[in-house]
């Protein structure tokens, strides 16, 4: 290998993190995921791919990192290119056409998708990949994929779907690739689409760490779309064959997630409740791998314990949303006052994120005779109160990983927790957990303030139990969730796929 | 999971399609009426005084008139038809109160375009006296400025206004060069008392414009400002505009330039033979473009609408696609059901030129200049009319080309030709625009056999404007 190329190489990032709607421009949740997975990687070199709708780009949350080497945006309104003189001979429309029906109408997977990109590559080379949105070749595009999808439905309705959701698969199938060795998504979608892209035309591993499960969202959302006119009214048939424009737009999100998953070597969730979703849309449960979310176990460990002889103090952490249902935990608290007279009870989290359910919220709290109970703090450290917090409390109505089970945990505070996402998991222990370490909460049905109340009163009542859960809650942090071995884990994959020899995908 | 996810709807948009053409796209047909009544008004002006003695000075005043006529329409064509577009936009969008300031703005930019034209064309070269200078500039200033109402006055559809007005004020400019020359046989006083009529068509056009549109003019600047900005986004049309113009005229100057030319009283230039000839043929036509508006009000909209609204209103493509060809079929069967007849009519005229030219004291030499103008002029209503409905369906390119092709024929075919001698004048005029109207109506067959893609992807101001947003960054 010549000295130039030796140079290029060495100068390729490491890792290219692809990133959709969030990373750097929005803060927290996944954002926060990238940037400390990248800051606690201070040996590997990273460039990101922020996947946005539209340029231009937002007021970035998250300032730069001394490995992050280059930030690429993917704008899916950008068509890319109309520089070329003229459309290449090679272009094969109909087989273009042909390929990208069986990639976008039958949920078609990673072969479907390669067949796609080797056809496009004439137009990608010759920078005419705005033909393919933007003149008569579209237009017959879109006319032969109405008339056999749905001749029944708004053309108009029509046209905006495919222009959006074919125009987002040209924008990224025509982005231009930033090199690297391992090609990391955090999602399906089209940030999935781009590293199943880039596995195909490079021939380096692409991985993902799936958060929730992407496709299920993009269905609920579409699903209750407003945007998204019912010209088909199916009625209660539950065979119709008929499409509407919602099923366009997800089998367009499946045949995403199923390339992805196809062509990713590593599919990593953070608990195993998202596995049965991931294989139906395609997953192979033999690449399926749990790495969950850490937190700084050492810091957090070495809090002191809540008093047993204060008065009883339970905290919920979390933001004012309804996905949190803090008025069960409110009802809850109703309950237990009646036991427990000298009761503290804390919300710690944002309030301004819905006004409207906050204002509910603290009405609620007045009406019931709580207001000298119960407090909503605002978002705060919640370091600083942990230690005089003797039960921690979630109520949510859907989750994924949350932190705060986790945090309280390496405090030694006891959860009880709805069961949902990671929850059961992280309370109970994984089926792998061996030896297996016992209960660090208690798990509760979602929507029951009864059963909430009737677990904290337990955990109250009981010194020696909490006492014991929160060590079990600790030890298992330790061993799992501890921010060195989740980082050790990434590490460990990132060694394993940066070295690993380049493979062209059938 | 959160952060991840963007709004789907942002990518998803279905608003902005054509339509806002409608108003605009007409202005540039109607504006052709108030030519051809101009034209009459200066053949009845002549005709009345011809009575009389003195034929110097009337063929001094008239060749003025004329100069005025062809300078005005030049300068201010770029700008009426812009600042028309801008209105037609204007009330797609329901933003009314902006229209007396668009209005103002557009009379502003001609009144200082056409007074610094003229100025230079009658001050300089030309050997009027000031008295007569003075006069000719407002009248040339005038016929610009009642140009531009007149495109205000048919966005609005109102019809019997412009006619009306346009009427009173020929006849009072008749009756007012007529007294005027009674009284002294004064180049500036026929002018003036021309002025008077045209002050009335005038003040009668902008009238009806304030009346529709009543509301207050805040300052001037902005619309200024908006109308700059809009000339340089729309330059397809300001250029397509101007080219249109120099076209109408082009083969007048080259005659007028060529040994048929004759420079008279104050070194004016014009051509005789050509001209009275040329401008009978134009008349002869007018029935055409009567009909055409007709058809447009008709027929044409009521397809044009149906086409638009069945795509707001989510019909399926084959809905689409059968309004979009009867929208095809009926224009062009109107088309050919107007250009047919006038075409017969402009044969018969052809065969009866002498009958004509012996009736109108003309010369029999003019006859074979008048029977290639009344040709030449039913092809170029063809031409006119399938230019200007490119317009309709936003093709502004396509429209500036259209008239660069018929400037560049008319201009290049009219000198070529001029060797052939006197019998041929208005030869170069006929070919132009045989040629001309072919490329038009095949271009228009082409947009029209095209209209749903032009409408969904290549003209739609959605796309556009998204394809410039994200190659702006």
């Amino acid at each position: 290998m010549s000295r130039l190329l030796r140079k290029r190489e060495a100068r390729i990032p490491d890792v290219c993190l692809i990133v959709e709607g969030a990373y750097p421009y929005v803060s927290g949740g996944v954002s926060a995921w990238a940037h400390g997975l990248m800051r606690r990687q201070p040996d590997l070199r990273f460039c990101v791919v922020a996947i946005l709708p539209e340029p231009p780009p937002p007021e970035r949350k998250y300032g730069p990192l001394p490995n992050l080497e280059a930030l690429h945006h993917l704008y899916l309104s950008q068509t890319h290119f109309r520089r070329g003189w003229r459309r290449p001979a090679s272009f094969d429309q109909a087989a273009f056409d042909k390929a990208v029906n069986a990639f976008l109408r039958s949920g078609g997977g990673l072969a479907e998708l390669a067949q796609v990109e080797r056809l496009m590559r004439p137009l990608v080379r010759t920078r005419r990949t705005a033909d393919l949105l933007d003149s008569t070749l579209a237009w017959n595009l879109v006319c032969d994929l109405y008339a056999r999808e749905m001749p029944h439905e708004s053309f108009l309705h029509f046209f905006w779907a495919w222009r959006a959701l074919f125009g987002g698969l040209v924008a990224t199938m025509s982005l231009p690739l930033p090199p690297a060795r391992v090609y990391h998504t955090v999602s399906t979608g089209y940030a999935g689409l781009l590293a199943a892209r880039a596995s195909v035309e490079t021939g380096r591993p692409a991985i993902i760490t799936e958060h929730g499960v992407y496709t299920n969202e993009r269905r609920i959302e579409i699903l209750q779309a407003e945007w998204i006119v019912d010209t088909l009214d199916k009625g209660f048939a539950i065979h119709d064959p008929r499409r509407d424009l919602r099923d366009f737009w997800t089998t367009a999100f499946e045949s995403y997630a199923r390339a992805c998953y196809e062509a990713c070597a590593d599919v990593i969730t953070l608990h195993g409740g998202n596995q049965s979703a991931q294989i139906m849309q395609g997953a192979s449960p033999a690449r399926m791998k749990i790495i969950p979310n850490g937190v700084d176990y050492q810091a957090l460990s070495r809090l002191p314990h809540a008093n047993p002889e204060h008065p009883p103090t339970i905290a919920l952490v979390g933001r004012v949303v309804p996905i949190k249902d803090i008025k069960t935990y409110v009802q809850a608290v109703q309950l237990l006052r009646s036991q427990f007279p000298e009761l503290t009870a804390l919300v710690m989290g944002p309030t301004d994120e819905q006004p409207d359910y906050y204002e509910q919220c603290k009405s609620m709290v007045a009406q019931l005779g709580l207001s000298d109970t119960l407090r909503f703090t605002g978002q705060v450290d919640v370091t600083q109160h942990f230690p005089r917090i003797h039960v921690n409390v979630l109520t949510s109505v859907s989750e994924s990983q949350p932190l705060s089970v986790l945090e309280a945990g390496a405090a030694g505070i006891p959860t009880v927790a709805t069961n949902v996402g990671a929850c059961r998991e992280m309370l109970l222990g994984r089926r792998d957990e061996h030896p297996a370490l016992g209960a660090g909460g208690i798990v509760t049905d979602v929507a029951s303030p009864e059963q909430t109340a009737a677990a904290i009163g337990e955990l109250l009542r009981d010194r020696d139990r909490r006492e014991r859960l929160g060590l079990v809650m600790q030890q298992r942090i330790k061993r799992y969730y501890d921010l060195p071995v989740v980082d050790e884990a990434y590490a460990r994959m990132y060694r394993r796929y940066t070295q690993a020899p380049s493979q062209q995908v059938a | 999971m959160a952060g991840i996810g963007f709004a789907l709807e942002r990518l998803y948009r279905s608003n902005s399609f054509a339509g806002r053409m409608a108003s605009f796209a007409h202005a540039s047909i109607v504006a052709a009426g108030p030519c051809l009544l101009s034209v009459l008004g200066i053949w009845l002006i002549s005709a009345t005084i011809s009575e009389l003695e003195g034929k110097t000075t009337i063929a001094a005043f008239r060749a003025l008139i004329i100069y005025s006529f062809a300078l005005s329409f030049v300068a201010t064509a770029p700008i009426a038809l812009v600042s028309a577009r801008i209105m037609s936009d204007e009330l797609h969008d329901f933003r009314i109160s902006n229209i007396p300031g668009i209005v103002l703005a557009a009379l502003t930019f001609s009144a200082v375009l056409t007074i610094a034209a003229a100025t230079a064309l009658f001050a300089v070269p030309l050997e009027l006296e000031p008295t007569a200078v003075i006069a000719a500039v407002t009248n040339c200033a005038l016929i610009g400025l009642v140009w531009v109402s007149c495109l205000f006055a048919s966005v609005t559809r109102d019809y019997t206004s412009i006619t009306v007005f346009f009427a009173l004020g020929m006849a009072i400019a008749v009756i007012g060069v007529t007294a005027g020359y009674k009284l002294r046989p004064d180049l500036a006083i026929m002018l003036w008392g021309f002025n008077i009529g045209l002050g009335t068509t005038l003040f009668g056009l902008l009238g009806r414009v304030i009346a529709t549109f009543p509301f207050p003019v805040t300052g001037i600047a902005r619309p200024l400002r908006a109308l700059t900005r809009a000339l340089l986004r729309y330059w397809p049309i300001a250029l397509g505009g101007l080219f249109g113009a120099l076209g109408a005229w082009v083969d007048k100057w080259v005659v007028w330039f060529s040994p048929y030319g004759l420079q008279i009283q104050y070194g004016l230039l014009h051509a005789p033979l050509y001209d009275s000839a040329m401008f009978l043929s134009y008349l002869v036509v007018i029935p055409a473009y009567a009909a055409f508006i007709i058809h447009l009000e008709v027929q044409f909209f009521r397809n044009y609408r149906l086409f638009y609204s069945s795509i707001l209103e989510h019909a399926t493509l084959a809905q689409i696609s059968r309004y979009a060809k009867r929208l095809r079929e009926e224009t062009i069967e109107s088309l050919s059901a107007i250009t047919v007849p006038q075409l017969v009519v402009c044969a018969l005229v052809a065969l009866s030129a002498p009958t004509l030219i012996d009736v109108l004291d003309m010369q029999f030499r003019q006859a074979g200049t008048l029977r290639m103008g009344v040709i030449g002029a039913a092809f170029q209503f063809l031409f006119i009319t399938c230019s200007s409905l490119t317009l309709y369906f936003d093709r502004r390119v396509v429209f500036l080309l259209l008239q660069l092709v018929f400037l560049v024929l008319n201009a290049g075919l009219t000198f070529a030709l001029l060797k052939l001698g006197p019998r041929y004048l208005g030869l170069g005029f006929l070919v132009a625009s045989v040629i001309s109207a072919l490329v038009a109506y095949l271009t228009l067959g082409r947009t029209l056999s095209r209209l749903e893609y032009l409408t969904f992807i290549a003209n739609n101001p959605a796309v556009r404007i998204r394809t410039r947003a994200a190659k702006a960054f």
